[in-house]
């Protein structure tokens, strides 16, 4: 049994079909690339998977658990966590309020612990504070500590995102175009970033563009066109498949 | 630094007594005191949760007729309708709460609004319970509390039911301020900042903004409880909509989403007004004027602005 598994996952928007059918999963300590060309419906499938969409038809199954009619918040809870395309932060806040504001699940205090700073609450704030000084030290955004979030470099936001979604103790990390926008150099440390996820125990699935990141760090692919997952095998299968070229590139492209 | 301007606003408050001897000007204080109550705990949802509420004089009013009707109709004790008053708001908070805080931005403002509206009608209207327009006068003071062997405590005086109302405006504010540093208040924060995050981080975004309308509207019915026994009368003009309006404008004005700038806020357009009082007509101008002046300049309001001022003088300005 694999760790996570969706099953004719399928999701309509009005007469549009904007995931058909589809299938896979995800097994331990793997990083999966979900590719296609624009409008395939990739943002779709983490949106389904995260609680945000209810899909149409079709299993999200997390652990051996169906998790498909779940709230965003409870999918989180459960062990899954994603970042958004384009960065989203608490951009008024610092790096280290960021960080510990993705704590909120792994802690339960209350008001009362809250008014009264009970013995409880402050064993899970000390907690909190070094699992949050451990990952923006892995990360290497200590330096930034007190810094806004909206005043740190591009990449620095990302990983900051990043680490946002560590916080919350994950087992699977969605990651949505981590490398969008950003120069080749920012690009091969994320991918070295991403890469070290891995040694972390984590396992990723990741939304890409950009073809070199795909295929010098996933272990496996998945392609989809138009909804529909129309390739799924190592980087160098899917960079011979024929179907694959075709959405790519169009018809007859392939040679 | 900080802790030596509390120390001596703490010092000031407690003398207070002492150096307005006047009446008038002493009751202005008290009043003071009391709207304090009603913005601290009105900032928790409006400026630390992200919901602009215009139904606090709604929850304020509920506090007050709550008090009164016990200790007018039931002959409860004031120290059972005080809680009373308290808990009665928040129940009325958590069942508008409920529905209504689904709405985004002003969508759920004007549902707020709404809410304060029926109220107000409600009290208004309901003649056999409320006697309508005539009000409930003759709220007596807090029953004495007994210390075997010393004597006992009144608050027949005006200075006594001052200090009353302070140790209630201290504990508001205590509460606040241990909420917002806390795990819960660090989930009222993210909602405020962005939602969608918030909510992929796992903050259950129905539960903490109807939590926070609660905590927000136990306070302010605490607030109108404490009113009923310093005026000893109240009418339906307490759940007005100018309550409710007014201390949004307080909360802005002095800093929404800061611990300080509500009281700086409430303090300042609270007294104010009176400061004025001798320029007659011209004080509302005055007083318009300055409001403008602050949205215009210090859009975060005058605590945040006050602060970045410090700041730049002492020239270590941490703008990072």
């Amino acid at each position: 049994m694999g760790l996570f598994e969706t099953k004719n996952l399928t999701k309509n928007f009005g007469g549009l079909s904007a995931v058909r059918d589809l299938s896979f999963r995800l097994d331990e300590n793997e990083i999966v690339g979900l590719i296609g060309p624009n409008g395939s419906g990739k943002t779709t499938v983490f949106n389904v998977i995260c609680g945000v969409y209810q899909a149409d038809g079709g299993q999200v199954v997390f652990r051996g658990r169906e998790i498909g009619r779940k709230r965003p918040d409870e999918v989180v809870s459960l062990g899954i966590a994603r970042t958004f395309q384009a960065t989203r932060l608490f951009s008024e806040r610092t790096v280290w309020q960021n960080a510990i504001h993705g704590r909120h699940v792994c802690t339960s205090a209350g008001v009362f612990q809250a008014v009264t700073a009970g013995r409880k609450g402050q064993q899970e704030e000390q907690e909190s504070e070094k699992k949050t000084h451990e990952i923006l030290g892995l990360l290497g955004l200590l330096p930034y500590r007190d810094h806004l979030a909206k005043n740190i470099p591009l990449g620095f936001q990302r990983r900051l995102a990043i680490a946002v979604a560590l916080a919350t103790d994950p087992k699977i990390l969605l990651l949505d175009e981590p490398t969008v926008g950003m120069n080749p150099h920012e690009t091969q440390e994320m991918m070295g970033l991403i890469s070290r996820l891995r040694d972390w125990g984590m396992t990723v699935l990741l939304v890409e563009h950009d073809m070199k990141v795909v295929m010098g760090i996933c272990q496996r692919v998945i392609v989809l066109n138009y909804g529909k997952k129309i390739a799924e095998g190592s980087p160098q299968e899917i960079s011979n498949n024929r179907e694959v070229i075709e959405a790519y590139l169009g018809k007859g492209a392939y040679a | 630094m900080s802790k030596w301007i509390l120390l001596a606003v703490g010092a000031f408050s407690i003398c207070v007594p002492f150096i307005f001897t006047n009446e008038y000007y002493f009751s202005i204080i008290i009043m003071a005191c009391i709207w304090a109550i009603i913005t601290v705990s009105l900032n928790l949802i409006v400026g630390y949760t992200g919901q602009i509420s215009i139904a606090h004089g709604a929850f304020f009013g509920i506090g007050a007729y709550t008090s009164g009707l016990l200790v007018l109709k039931l002959k409860l004790s004031f120290w059972l309708a005080l809680p009373m008053s308290g808990i009665v708001a928040m129940i009325f908070g958590l069942l508008v709460g409920y529905p209504t805080l689904r709405l985004k931005g002003a969508y759920f403002a004007i549902a707020s609004m709404c809410f304060g509206l029926v109220i107000n009608v409600i009290i208004t209207h309901w003649i056999d319970l409320t006697r309508g327009t005539m009000g409930l006068p003759g709220i007596p003071a807090p029953n004495p509390i007994p210390f075997p062997g010393i004597g006992s405590l009144t608050f027949d005086s005006m200075t006594a039911k001052y200090y009353l109302i302070l140790a209630f405006l201290y504990l508001t504010i205590f509460v606040m301020h241990r909420i917002v540093n806390s795990r819960i208040g660090r989930s009222f924060i993210a909602i405020s900042q962005d939602e969608v995050l918030a909510e992929s981080i796992g903050v259950y975004l129905m539960r903490y903004k109807v939590l926070s309308f609660g905590i927000s509207a136990f306070f302010a019915g605490l607030g109108g409880s404490l009113y009923s026994i310093f005026f000893g009368f109240i009418s339906p003009e307490v759940s007005s909509l100018d309550i409710s309006f007014n201390a949004l404008v307080l909360v802005i004005v002095g800093g929404a989403g800061t611990m300080v700038g509500p009281i700086l806020g409430t303090f300042f357009l609270v007294v104010l007004p009176e400061a004025l009082q001798v320029l007659k007509e011209f004080r509302l101008v005055i007083f318009g004027l300055i409001l403008v002046l602050t949205i215009i300049y210090l859009p975060t309001g005058m605590f945040p602005g006050i602060q970045s001022l410090w700041r730049k003088l002492l020239g270590s300005g941490k703008e990072r």
